[in-house]
């Protein structure tokens, strides 16, 4: 049976053979490459972004980088990773210069975060944190968490972005951000937090506005 | 207590803080709740919807001519 990590390693393989190959004069192969990524760098420019044409432009700049510089990977890290590399340092080049969505506030501070935090209130766990997942996440919900996200200061959301959303560890999200991975320890638990208050309110607010039972 | 929640879900914590925040949350429910409420935060994120591409944008991405670049 095909265990996670043998199945992680076999993509590293493919990915490694595939790039080997266009390295070595096959440029025409490029194109799998981008198929076997693009959708989940669209929906790593959706969630970094917020619209659908800074996403795709994004999708395309990193292609175009990650086409004209592939000569330079090493194989010292997964290619995903270097590509994520590429693909977050376009999103945050594309949002200086992009016409929508004006950039939040730059930091989360961690007395805002917590003076908020009434450790009183919390008699039982609420039906969203105790309910099947499946039960919970709906079309609103997620659509909410989307916007909740973009809420986040860029250098809080891109963490959340890659090590919740996208799955990277902790050490390869701080690689891919050339930060240290207690910087990156920290910017996630705020931006966790952040979203947990913010889920609170909104479920507060969906229940007091659902009909009480006759 | 709420600065370690996060590493302790995520298993960063070195044994005896990991220990510490597991005996401390078994004894105090609203650190259970509070746990519950920020797991199911990360749960929710990991399985957000994805969209698909738009059939013209995949198909300029496959159609544009890479080895001449």
């Amino acid at each position: 049976m095909m265990t996670p990590k043998s199945e992680s390693r076999k993509e590293q393989d493919k990915d490694s053979n595939l790039i080997k190959a266009i390295n070595a004069g096959r440029s025409d192969l490029f194109h799998l490459l981008v198929k076997r990524y693009q959708h989940k760098l669209y929906n790593f420019g959706l969630r970094m972004c917020g619209n659908k044409h800074d996403a795709e432009d994004m999708v395309q700049d990193t292609f175009l980088n990650v086409f004209r510089f592939l000569n330079n990977f090493r194989h010292e890290s997964k290619f995903k990773n270097w590509l994520y590399k590429v693909a977050a340092s376009a999103c945050l080049q594309r949002k200086r210069v992009s016409k929508y969505a004006p950039e939040p506030e730059k930091e989360l501070s961690w007395e805002a975060l917590t003076g908020v935090i009434d450790m009183n209130k919390l008699a039982e766990t609420p039906r969203w944190a105790s309910q099947p997942l499946e039960n919970v996440l709906n079309a609103e919900l997620s659509d909410h968490i989307k916007a909740a996200i973009l809420a986040l200061p860029e250098k809080y959301r891109v963490v959340i972005v890659l090590r919740d959303i996208e799955g990277f560890s902790t050490a390869e999200a701080a690689k891919i951000l050339g930060l240290s991975q207690t910087n990156v320890k920290v910017r996630l638990h705020r931006a966790r937090l952040f979203l947990k208050e913010n889920l609170e309110d909104y479920f507060n607010h969906v229940t007091s506005k659902a009909p009480s039972p006759k | 207590m709420i600065a370690k929640l996060s590493d302790y879900i995520d298993n960063n914590l070195d044994e005896a803080m990991y220990m510490t925040v597991k005996n401390h949350a078994s004894t105090c429910p609203q650190c259970t709740i509070f746990l519950k409420m920020l797991q199911r935060t990360i749960d929710l994120c990991k399985y957000l919807e994805t969209r698909p591409l738009s059939e013209s944008f995949s198909q300029k991405l496959s159609k544009k001519s890479w080895k001449t670049l």
